[in-house]
């Protein structure tokens, strides 16, 4: 069994050329793999490996590092800023990824399907959030949601309804609902043009013949659109939840985590263990790091198999 | 023929295992950096030129012994702060004229905190500033002082300050500085050179107006003007929730101030220095009681947990609120948005009746002063203290009183030019002080709890802040846990 | 497909596209506008218009931010970690999707790792690394750092678009006796070409926007990027209230990137697809 190879050369005609072949086919490999590959290794894998160890250990930066082997799990497991964070975590995303994928998923079939004469702008436009820093997302958002000069209570009062300046940020029980729409906003326009290109592959035969039954949009896009492009669905799906678990710069740069801890998410909390205001716990901050690497690995798996009607590995 | 790649494959996978390996051994070594500690004093410069005592007569400075022709460059991790950077420029600038062979290589920073303490946990000390400040304070900085990582610098208060022979900077200073400068195990780690104080800050033109009590005499006045301002459609007193702890500059000192009525004031510094009781002594707990009891009644700001600092005073100056509670560089942070006739003005929340007690005032001297990492060549140490000394002349002080830092020479005053420098938020201090009995403060501790428990619990009673202010939440059952955490951590440091 | 019928559905679709439109234009617009006020009048009123345009807030941001270094800084930075991050990218994309060979399902499982790597922990263990092989502190460095590595979204995204090419092409170079370094640059590269400038694009604003590495890693401000200028722009708003200036400076420094965006985004609607690099 040959292993290594072009997979091109399906079926070898000129024989005494294929072992040449192979030589420089793996070199080709080696030489186009290894520098991103070892630059991965070095630069990605072995902090990450260094930072299982460090989540043994007690230690702040600045005295003198204590093996305190599984201590740091066991107060985890007890530590319920860790499980209120992973709630608030839980909360976007379930919410997130669907608040992102339903909408992104209609504006595309939209742009795709119903030719409007301002269409191509749209598709120029929605994208545009992609380009912005975090930075300017969080920044513009805590302008919107202000209260005393907030546009949302400029555009509340113009319908008439007077909320007293309300800090959509300021109150527990709005605050981690009112992190949504950054968060949505940030992301949809990217999937509106992934699932545009995922459904100009579908060929347009499969929509004749719905049409000629006399299909509705709504038939077309369930019974057809949707299922093709379900691998692409998935993917996506994957990335929001994995960037929701991980990403905490929205919160740190908006709310930090307040009122009183009620939009901390594991992110945030691990961040400011290790480089926060008061005193640090990089072993602390580790161990919660690996912990949440296993939270995401059985996210994965739950994701695979909550969808897996095909076999569609990725 | 078949093996070969995977043979290379492996050989490849090897040979960054090992890459990797020697890296984490290099990084090994560099983390016991105390052996290589009288190398890197050579290293740094390129030979012995360290002690310019040797150096010939007229190549050194006469009132500091250091050599005139070696060339020094300081390293300078700098916290951009409420004050500003213009201060720091000016020192720099003046100190590089009158010593021309040493110059500064600045890193300016709002978040330099999270540079700094990556480079401290990755123990080079080539990679570490030379100085950082200022004051790289709260639990961490007390951690690393007390790890011995920075310069004990209790010798300048010996020296002579640079603009008044004779004088020693320990009689040059103001009463007290000494006593509230922090110190760990009797060591300065750092030499204040400017003070700072907080409270309550209101606009006086804006009371004018609405006719509310500028100076309440006592608790039930201090309550009945509240009410007053509420009853007007204002709110109160607002803060910044995002960083709550900002409420503290209003409430935390208070409980002197009730120690000291119940005339218990020495035993009850020492006790708070040293962190005991912090959760759970019953001065801690009248003014957390206090406190819930005002936001029962809606005296704080709503909306405050979505507020960050400048936010919070922006209320202030646009009279969305009529007390902010802050630090007296708020004149200075906002000055790009101050209205016109705005006219600063101080308070402290009497918990006692001034008129016969004490009304204490949180002050904190420290503002903008530096500390010297240890690790680092003599000479360039010798020049840090050199520049930290040079921080105390008169000239430097008017030009920091002018960007916010409040001036901390006793002499200070006596040029009536000085103080027409100061700022107008920290002359109202001065002025509420002189005439309401006040006493000033610190509430600065001796000791930094780094135990995860402790962390826990000032992370409790951080987000405790924001429902207290609310009137959502009784403290009491708050301050319990945490006073158990923290008994915990006391225990275990035994 | 039956396009131009046009009922009553339509308008409310209509309604909804335009507002999710209106909602991004919007706070763009806002932001340009607030720059152009004086502090005083922000706070009085973020609504209102100024009384005069202050064009004084982008002369003041650009010193302040020193945005003249900086962006020669950023280019640098950029550009060199796009250039080669991106052949590199390409090269990955090409060996994991259309060669096989044994060990690829290995390289690749520790490439998807990646993932789930939470990331903010490995920054002391990745800092001391970079300090030891001497990249700390240089702008070199940093394109070094973030050249070389492997990203599963960009694999996924390039690798994605190159399973889409047909295959024909290919074998009749092989065919006709090219090596495969030939066929990746005489036939992958030219066809990949919108899925390799939508990575180039991705690429771009991550590294135009990054600031926690380039501020961690570069500790003499005269190398600093756009990006950590931003971010510290943005940290002393904490203890300053020159709100004008910020929304000045975070106004050119969008600029870049929507005109390259503007520039290339025909090539991004075509080549963002989000590739099954089967496994």
């Amino acid at each position: 069994m040959a292993q290594i190879g072009a997979s091109v050369p399906a079926t070898p005609k000129k024989v005494s050329t294929l072992s040449k072949r192979k030589v420089q086919t793996t070199i080709f490999i080696l030489l186009a793999l290894g520098p991103s590959y070892c630059g991965y290794l070095l630069f990605t894998l072995y902090p990450n490996i260094l930072s299982a160890y460090y989540s043994l250990l007690e230690w702040n930066g600045i005295t003198d590092p204590k093996f305190v082997w599984f201590d740091n799990y066991k107060y985890l497991f007890q530590d319920e800023y860790v499980w209120r964070a992973l709630g608030h975590n839980l909360i976007l995303m379930v919410t997130v990824p669907i608040l992102t994928i339903i909408p992104s998923i209609f504006l595309a079939y939209l742009l795709n399907v119903k030719g409007y004469k301002e269409s191509p702008l749209y598709k120029v436009i929605y994208f545009l959030p992609n380009v912005l820093a975090v930075i300017v997302i969080a920044l513009m958002w805590s302008f919107i949601y202000d209260g005393s000069n907030g546009l949302l209570n400029a555009i509340l009062n113009l319908f008439g309804i007077d909320n007293n300046d309300f800090y959509w940020l300021g109150s527990k029980k709005t605050a981690i609902w009112a992190l949504l729409p950054p968060l949505i906003w940030g992301g949809v326009g990217f999937y509106v043009v992934i699932f545009m290109n995922a459904m100009k592959s579908i060929p347009p035969s499969l929509y004749e013949a719905a049409i000629l039954d006399g299909a509705s949009h709504m038939t077309r896009l369930r019974k057809i659109t949707i299922p093709l492009i379900n691998p692409i669905v998935r993917i996506s799906t994957l990335f929001l939840v994995l960037g929701v678990f991980k990403g905490f710069e929205i919160m740190l740069i908006m709310t930090n985590g307040g009122p009183a801890g009620s939009t901390e998410v594991i992110g945030l909390y691990m961040f400011n263990m290790a480089f926060g205001k008061s005193s640090h716990n990089y072993g602390y901050a580790s161990a919660i790091g690996m912990f949440l690497f296993v939270v995401l690995v059985i996210a994965k798996l739950l994701i695979d198999r909550l969808s897996s009607k095909d076999h569609a590995e990725f | 023929m078949n093996h070969s790649p995977k043979k290379l494959m492996a050989g490849m996978l090897a040979i960054v295992l090992m890459f990797t390996l020697l890296v984490g051994c290099s990084g090994g070594n560099n983390n016991t950096p105390a052996e290589n500690k009288g190398n890197t004093g050579e290293k740094g410069n390129g030979g012995n030129s360290g002690n310019g005592g040797n150096a010939a007569e007229g190549e050194v400075y006469p009132e500091n012994g250091l050599s005139k022709t070696e060339k020094i460059t300081i390293k300078w991790g700098y916290w951009e702060n409420g004050y500003g950077r213009a201060w720091m420029d000016h020192a720099v600038e003046k100190f590089t004229e009158k010593y021309p062979n040493v110059t500064f290589d600045i890193t300016s920073s709002p978040v330099i905190r999270d540079l700094i303490s990556t480079k401290m946990a990755a123990k080079n000390d080539d990679d570490m500033f030379d100085i950082i400040s200022p004051s790289f304070n709260g639990d961490e900085g007390t951690i690393a002082q007390k790890a011995g990582l920075f310069e004990d610098m209790s010798d300048l208060w010996e020296r002579d300050v640079p603009d008044a022979p004779g004088l020693k900077l320990k009689d040059a200073v103001l009463d007290n500085t000494m006593e509230y400068a922090q110190k760990i195990d009797g060591k300065f780690y750092q030499i204040p050179m400017g003070a700072y104080a907080l409270g309550l800050f209101y606009d006086k033109a804006f009371f004018k107006e609405k006719g509310w009590n500028e100076n309440p005499k006592n608790y039930d006045e201090f309550l009945a003007l509240m009410e007053t301002i509420k009853n007007d459609g204002i709110a109160p007193i607002t803060y910044p929730g995002v960083y709550a702890t900002y409420i503290n500059f209003a409430f935390l000192i208070k409980q002197f101030e009730l120690a000291d009525k119940a005339g218990n004031i020495e035993q009850y510094t020492k006790d708070f220095r040293q962190g005991i009781n912090m959760y759970s002594a019953p001065e801690v707990k009248e003014y957390w009681t206090r406190m819930y009891e005002m936001g029962k009644k809606g005296y704080f700001v709503e909306g405050a947990a979505a507020l960050n600092h400048t936010q919070s005073q922006m209320q202030l100056l646009q009279h969305k609120a009529a007390l902010a509670s802050t630090g007296d560089w708020v004149e200075n942070e906002m000055k790009d948005a101050i209205p016109e006739g705005f006219e600063w003005g101080f308070m402290a929340i009497p918990f006692v009746d001034v008129t016969q007690n004490k009304v204490w005032v949180e002050n904190g001297i420290g503002a903008g002063s530096l500390m010297i990492w240890k690790n680092k060549p003599e000479n360039v140490k010798k020049w840090a203290k050199e520049f930290a000394l040079f921080l105390m002349t008169n000239d430097i002080q008017a030009v920091n009183g002018e960007n916010g830092i409040s001036p901390i020479r006793k002499d200070f005053a006596e040029n009536e030019a000085n103080l027409a420098k100061l700022q107008a938020a920290p002359k109202a201090v001065l002025e509420y002080v002189k005439n309401n009995n006040g006493q000033f403060a610190t509430g600065v501790r001796d000791v930094a709890f780094a135990s995860p428990d402790a962390a826990k619990a000032t992370k409790m009673i951080e987000e405790l802040i924001i429902e207290v202010t609310a009137g959502k939440k009784d403290p009491l059952p708050v301050l319990e846990e945490a006073d158990k955490l923290m008994k915990k951590v006391l225990e275990s440091e035994k | 497909m039956e396009t131009n019928k046009r009922t009553f559905i339509d308008v409310i679709w209509r309604l909804i596209m335009f507002l999710c439109a209106l909602s991004v234009i919007f706070p763009l617009l806002w932001i340009v506008l607030e720059s152009l006020k004086t502090n005083k009048e922000f706070f009085a009123n973020v609504w209102a218009l100024p009384d005069k345009l202050m064009f004084e807030n982008y002369k003041k941001a650009w010193d302040s931010y020193h945005l003249g270094s900086t962006l020669l800084n950023t280019l640098y930075y950029v550009g060199t970690s796009l250039a080669l991050g991106t052949f590199l990218t390409a090269l990955s994309a090409y060996v994991l999707t259309r060669l096989e060979f044994r060990g690829r399902k290995f390289i690749w499982g520790t490439i998807m790792l990646s993932l789930f790597l939470p990331g903010i922990n490995a920054l002391v263990p990745q800092y001391i690394l970079m300090r030891d092989l001497g990249l700390t502190n240089s702008l070199t460095g940093l394109i070094i750092l973030d050249s070389f590595g492997e990203s599963v979204f960009f694999l996924m995204l390039l690798g994605g678009f190159m399973q889409s090419l047909p295959k024909e092409m290919e074998e009749s170079a092989y065919i006709d006796g090219a090596s495969l370094f030939q066929v990746f640059t005489r036939i992958i590269l030219p066809l990949s070409t919108p899925g390799i400038v939508t990575v180039a694009i991705f690429k771009f604003l991550g590294l135009y926007n990054a600031f926690l590495g380039p501020f961690i890693y570069l500790s003499d401000s005269s190398k600093y990027t756009i990006g950590v200028a931003m971010y510290h722009a943005n940290q002393i708003m904490q203890y300053k209230a020159d709100w004008v200036t910020l929304f000045a400076g975070v106004t050119i420094a969008m600029i870049p990137t929507i005109i390259i965006y503007v520039f290339f985004q025909k090539q991004i609607a075509e080549g963002a697809t989000l590739g099954g690099l089967k496994g």
